[in-house]
């Protein structure tokens, strides 16, 4: 070789020379090739486009035809990370997972390994040997930690790779794996960000564990993944998994249960393992069949501080999981457990956001029930008030009336207008009753009865007669249900209430229409919310509906309101038809349904309880004789003079003794001073005692003093307590002759009984049925 | 006349005549249906001055010696000065639908002769015998040289089909960027069971506009692959001719085409001193006369050297280096050659080349336009020697801007080196 300038140099000095000559050269190709590689390292670049650079500068810098970086611990795959030299066919294709191949094995001793003649050594990996390679190193790619890859380069010619080779590419290596792990934390972070973004917008639990299974192969390098909680007994349940069937729930259950007994685990260390086969054995844990995992990685779930479950990855090789990857693994854990708190206090505010609205609407309901009911109750309450005294005075009327039918001496002209002074006496009591029936305060007598009887009753009454006569266009349907159950109730309460429903019917069918009557059994399963709440049970319905003009839908929730009527005030009666339907069925303890579109009709049902008593044949015609004192001495008590007088009129008629007083204070001392045989006793007597506290005192005198109770209300609480104390029966005013004598005749025979005890409203007095007469 | 003597000189080499016409084909008939088919190749060139015609008249001369087996591969190697579009319609008209890879240069060698600047062009036809040819080429390939490379690598070898053995010619723009990227793509692609061989297409160094081709389409900023499938191995022969002086260095900066600081120092500083000339001596208008004659060698791990020619020198002590820049990093050394140690490789070249295969049928060979400088007068002596030692074998080839010859590794990408394959 000719120096510079083309001078000579003797020959020994010419071997010196080019001896130097390649030393320098071999100096500086170390240095060259640490120089280059630090400088590709150094640059910033995406991951893929660095390690490129440093494959390719491999490739130049040491000759070699394949450069190619696997990255287990990372990746999670023994298929190139990046190559120089492999076809493109190949680049998928896995490098020998075997623990035996020389990729396993360089890491696992974490020192390279040489080979020449690799053609023929079938540890050598097959796409090697497949593109002709001669000579190969594998190095261990060390991160900070422990072996992640290896670094394999290959000649395709016989041209060994040097001792000073190999230690050059271990220092690479190092400096490559450092690499690695910085650019792969990064990578791993920024998914770690965009991960937990994603669970924290979560808000329904199952799709929180579906992404989370989703999501955690890519944070962890993994194959697969699985996400075990406990349920609500403590037990490991398998919730979401990926990339592994159910068949397998059995596995991670049992290592569930392992590690949350393991303190290590709940001290909230990860569990990982390279080979989990191995491992299970030591976890006592039995899998059948090929285990398709063969690296593990699990992370405990924190709920309320305490592991609650766990988040495994799993990989099919046994490429094993850094530490790195656990650290991440960690942090997503953290996420997710976050991410479950919000879910849980979601679900709980929507709990109680749904429970408040539930509540919220269950308050504005009883709040309209109440305000109907209260308007109901004022309405009743004025009525109630004005029938006390309208009874008082119909008393007179209707009973006068009566006695003046039994004088002989009438001429039939004469006894014709008592008759219809009677009868127009009766009616007037009738409204009455309905405005106390309105009141709730009219007791009915309550008998065992058949609906379909009562309907057929009024539709043969003359009432109907005079409904159909008005209302000669509209065509009446029935539809009876022939076993129809028995209901507990009061015929007239019915009567009234069908009949005015008829009416109401007729009515809004002015061109004509068809009027539908029916009845059926109804067992509810579940309450039925409407115009009314429907509570589930057994019921004997009756519907009444047309084809009328229909109820606008603004007037519905108004119809059963007293005088609330859109009907011309005259037609319609005093307007209380709807109301009294309404009372009745209430004091029946029933419900009331209401359907109707305007234009095309109404639709009216009544639910009335089912009674599974059976029906007492009608009690028929009462004779005088039944009722007729034997002189017995009998004391009313009534602040009213005209009610005294009449009950004394009549009784006195019935051939009794009789005496009365105006208040209670009065009877108590008359009977200190006289015994009487019987008291009858009205309820209310203002002021002063009323009717229960007379009797109460009475008792005090004369224990074991027969009575009965008279009034113009309904039987309410005071008329119970004086019936429990000994009463024998309560009369509704207005009463007639023979309910009068009836009710005075039957206390009279019973036998007298000896209080058990003398304190007011003591019940062993009752034979258990209280007997009135309406 | 002298364009009719040179078409005749062609014809000679593989002469067929009319008589023998029948008894040659029946010859190649056997030969076709006997278990090895036999490439036969053939060569032409003109220098008309007008492009069809000339392109015509090439590739007329090279298909008489196919003795009318159709052609499955032509080449054509020609001056930039014609109308190429034109050219190549001349050329396949004649040669009709055969995959049509070539591309300007700064000289052309056909059959022992050298087509200098301007002179005219050249054309290789093949038939393909065992052969199974793949071609594709890429446009606009400035900026993306990598996915370029693997494109055209893929698209080519989809073409062509698997063979047992392949090898991959490649012609590209000289200007288009740093090639060894190109280089690294098709190798992607390859893999090392595949050589790389080819040039940088060239203007007679001019540097302002290059052209491949591809069948009908002349390509600028473009690259064209010619995927060579085969039953037997390929090798690529690649030699240059220097040697190195000086010591060993380190390029230290680098910047684009620019290498800043050799040995920490400025480039141009070190280089000079290397030759043994004090800093400074070298002017910018001598400098090229020099360096040519003292390229740079990136030292590799086997000892040989990569040549880069450093074309110029800036004021601030830079060197502005042809094709890929040494990165930093590198060790280089001063290399030195002459017009003697440049040629008397030829003989080794083509000998390597043609003792791979002994029933080749062309030369393929690649020089540099630089060599072509370092010639001066006995330029045509690389055409004659090559010719000579490969003898009956039609030699043809090109002067390049670069040459692509991969055999070990991915590097591939040469300045001043000779290159060749047989087929």
């Amino acid at each position: 070789m000719s120096g510079p300038g083309g001078d000579q140099n003797s020959k020994s000095d010419g071997n010196e020379h080019v001896a130097l000559i390649k030393a320098a050269q071999t100096a500086v190709r170390d240095t060259t090739r640490l120089t280059r590689l630090f400088a590709v390292l150094s640059e910033p670049a995406p991951l893929e486009l660095m390690l490129d650079r440093v494959l390719s500068t491999l490739s130049e810098l040491f000759s070699a035809d394949i450069v190619a970086l696997i990255d287990p611990a990372g990746s999670g795959m023994f298929s190139p990370l990046a190559a120089i030299g492999l076809p493109e066919y190949m680049l998928h294709l896995p490098m020998s997972g075997a623990e035996s191949g020389c990729v396993c094995r360089a890491m696992a001793t974490r020192l390279p390994i040489v080979k020449e003649n690799v053609d023929r050594d079938p540890a050598v990996e097959p796409q090697l040997r497949e593109l002709g390679v001669q000579t190969a190193v594998w190095t261990p790619v060390i991160g900070s930690h422990a072996a992640r890859g290896v670094l394999i380069l290959a000649r395709c010619l016989p041209v060994p790779f040097a001792g000073t080779d190999v230690d050059l590419l271990s220092a690479m290596a190092y400096r490559i794996g450092l690499a690695l792990e910085q650019s792969q934390r990064s990578l791993q972070l920024e998914r770690i960000v965009k991960a937990g973004r994603k669970v924290s917008s979560t808000l329904n639990q199952e799709a929180l564990f579906a992404e989370t299974v989703d999501m955690l192969p890519t944070i962890f390098g993994a194959d697969g993944a699985v996400f075990v909680l406990k349920d609500s007994e403590g037990a490991a349940q398998c919730v979401a998994r990926k990339n592994i069937g159910p068949e397998w729930d059995f596995l991670w259950t049992q290592l569930a249960e392992r590690l949350f007994a393991d303190t290590n685990f709940a001290g909230f260390d990860p569990y990982a393992a390279s080979n989990f086969g191995d491992d299970a054995h030591s976890l006592a844990i039995k899998p059948s069949g090929a285990l398709p995992v063969r690296a593990l990685l699990a992370v405990p779930v924190l709920l309320d501080g305490r592991v609650q479950g766990l988040l495994a990855g799993f990989r099919a090789s046994v490429a094993p999981f850094g530490p790195d990857t656990c650290h991440m693994a960690m942090l997503f854990a953290a996420q997710v457990s976050a991410a479950m708190e919000n879910v849980s206090l979601y679900r709980s505010l929507q709990e109680e956001l749904a429970e408040r609205l539930r509540t919220e609407d269950e308050r504005r309901k009883l709040e309209d029930r109440l305000q109907r009911a209260e308007k109901m109750e004022a309405l009743g309450t004025l009525a109630g008030g004005v029938a006390h005294d309208l009874n008082n005075v119909l008393g007179v009327i209707v009973g006068f009336s009566e006695l003046l039918l039994y004088e002989e001496y009438l001429l039939d002209d004469t006894k014709s207008t008592v008759s219809e002074i009677l009868t127009a006496g009766q009616r007037a009591a009738a409204i009455v009753r309905d405005l106390l029936t309105l009141a709730r305060r009219g007791i009915q007598d309550r008998k065992v009865l058949n609906v379909n009887d009562i309907l057929l009753k009024c539709l043969n009454s003359s009432e109907f007669e005079s409904v159909v006569s008005d209302h000669p266009h509209v065509l009446v349907k029935t539809d009876l249900e022939t076993q129809l159950l028995n209901i507990s109730a009061s015929s007239i309460h019915l009567e009234k209430s069908f009949l005015n429903l008829v009416l109401n019917a007729a009515e809004a069918m002015a061109g004509g229409g068809v009027l539908t009557i029916r009845t059926r059994n109804q067992y509810l399963d579940k309450p039925v919310s409407g115009y009314d709440a429907v509570k589930e049970g057994d019921y004997v319905v009756l519907m009444v509906s047309d084809t009328g003009e229909g109820i606008p839908a603004g007037d519905l929730k108004h119809i059963f309101e007293p005088f609330y009527t859109r009907k011309v005030m005259g037609r319609s009666g005093t307007g209380l038809g709807l109301a009294v339907v309404w009372g009745t069925v209430k004091d029946h303890g029933g419900y009331i349904t209401v359907q109707s579109e305007e234009g095309k009709g109404a639709a009216f049902a009544l639910y009335f309880p089912v009674t599974r008593a059976e029906k007492m044949s009608e009690q028929g015609f009462v004779s005088a004789a039944a009722y007729t004192g034997k002189g017995e001495t009998i004391l009313v008590v009534d602040d009213v003079k005209e009610q005294r007088d009449l009950a004394t009129a009549l009784l006195t008629k019935l051939k009794y003794n009789v005496s009365s007083v105006a208040t209670g204070e009065e009877a108590v001392d008359h009977v200190k001073q006289i015994q009487a045989d019987l008291l009858v006793l009205d309820m209310i007597m203002d002021p002063g005692m009323d009717g229960l506290d007379t009797y109460l005192k009475v008792l005090e005198i004369r224990p074991g003093q027969k009575a009965i109770i008279v009034s113009g209300f309904a039987e309410t609480e005071r008329v119970a307590r004086a019936l429990d104390s000994g009463a024998g029966a309560y009369v509704r005013k207005p009463y007639s002759l023979d309910k009068l004598g009836l009710a005075v005749r039957k206390e009279l025979d019973k036998p007298v009984r000896v209080a058990e005890s003398k304190a007011a409203g003591a019940k062993n007095w009752s034979t258990g049925k209280r007997d009135h007469i309406v | 006349m002298e364009t009719i003597s040179r078409l005749k000189l062609a014809a000679k080499a593989r002469s067929c005549k009319v008589g023998d016409r029948d008894r040659e084909r029946a010859g190649m008939k056997k030969e076709v249906d006997g278990s090895c088919r036999k490439v036969r190749a053939g060569t032409g060139m003109s220098t008309a001055p007008e492009a069809a015609r000339a392109g015509r008249e090439a590739a007329r001369a090279a298909l008489a010696v196919l003795c009318e087996e159709p052609p499955a591969l032509v080449m054509v190697f020609t001056t930039p000065r014609y109308n190429l579009a034109e050219l190549l319609a001349g050329i396949r008209s004649v040669t009709g639908s055969a995959i049509l890879i070539g591309a300007t240069g700064s000289g052309q060698i056909v059959m022992g002769s050298l087509m200098g600047f301007g002179e005219g062009v050249g054309v290789l036809a093949l038939t393909a015998g065992e052969y199974r040819f793949g071609i594709a080429s890429a446009a606009n390939i400035c900026g993306d040289l990598d996915r370029a490379g693997q494109e055209i690598a893929r698209a080519s070898l989809a073409a062509a089909g698997p063979t047992p053995y392949a090898a991959v010619m490649l012609l590209a723009d000289c200007l288009a960027g740093d090639l060894q990227e190109l280089v690294k793509g098709i190798y992607r692609i390859t893999g090392p069971k595949v050589p790389l061989v080819g040039g940088a297409a060239g203007d007679e160094l001019k540097f302002l506009k290059t052209f491949v081709f591809h069948n009908d389409t002349v390509i600028e900023n473009g690259a064209v692959a010619l995927w060579i499938g085969s039953g037997k191995p390929l090798r690529v022969i690649t030699r240059h001719g220097f040697e190195p002086i000086g010591i060993p260095m380190l390029v230290t900066r680098v910047e684009g085409t620019e290498i800043i600081e050799i040995g920490g120092r400025p480039a141009a500083l070190a280089y000079e001193e290397q030759l043994g000339l004090t800093p400074g001596e070298l002017s910018s208008e001598r400098f090229w006369d020099t360096s040519i004659l003292h390229p740079l060698g990136i030292l590799q791990h086997d000892g040989a050297s990569v040549i880069r020619v450093a074309r110029a020198k800036t004021g601030d002590g830079r060197l502005k280096i042809n094709g890929c820049v040494p990165p930093a990093g590198s060790g280089v050394q001063v290399m030195s050659g002459n017009a003697d140690t440049l040629l008397d490789i030829l003989e080794e070249v083509a000998g390597a080349a043609l003792g791979v295969d002994s029933d080749a049928a062309a030369l393929l060979v690649f020089s540099c336009a630089a060599r072509k400088v370092i010639f001066g007068d006995r330029a045509s002596e690389e055409a004659r020697r090559l010719q000579a030692a490969a003898g009956q074998i039609p030699v043809f080839g090109l002067y390049c801007c670069g040459e692509f010859a991969r055999s070990v590794g991915v590097s591939g990408a040469h300045n001043a080196t000779l290159t060749a394959l047989a087929l």
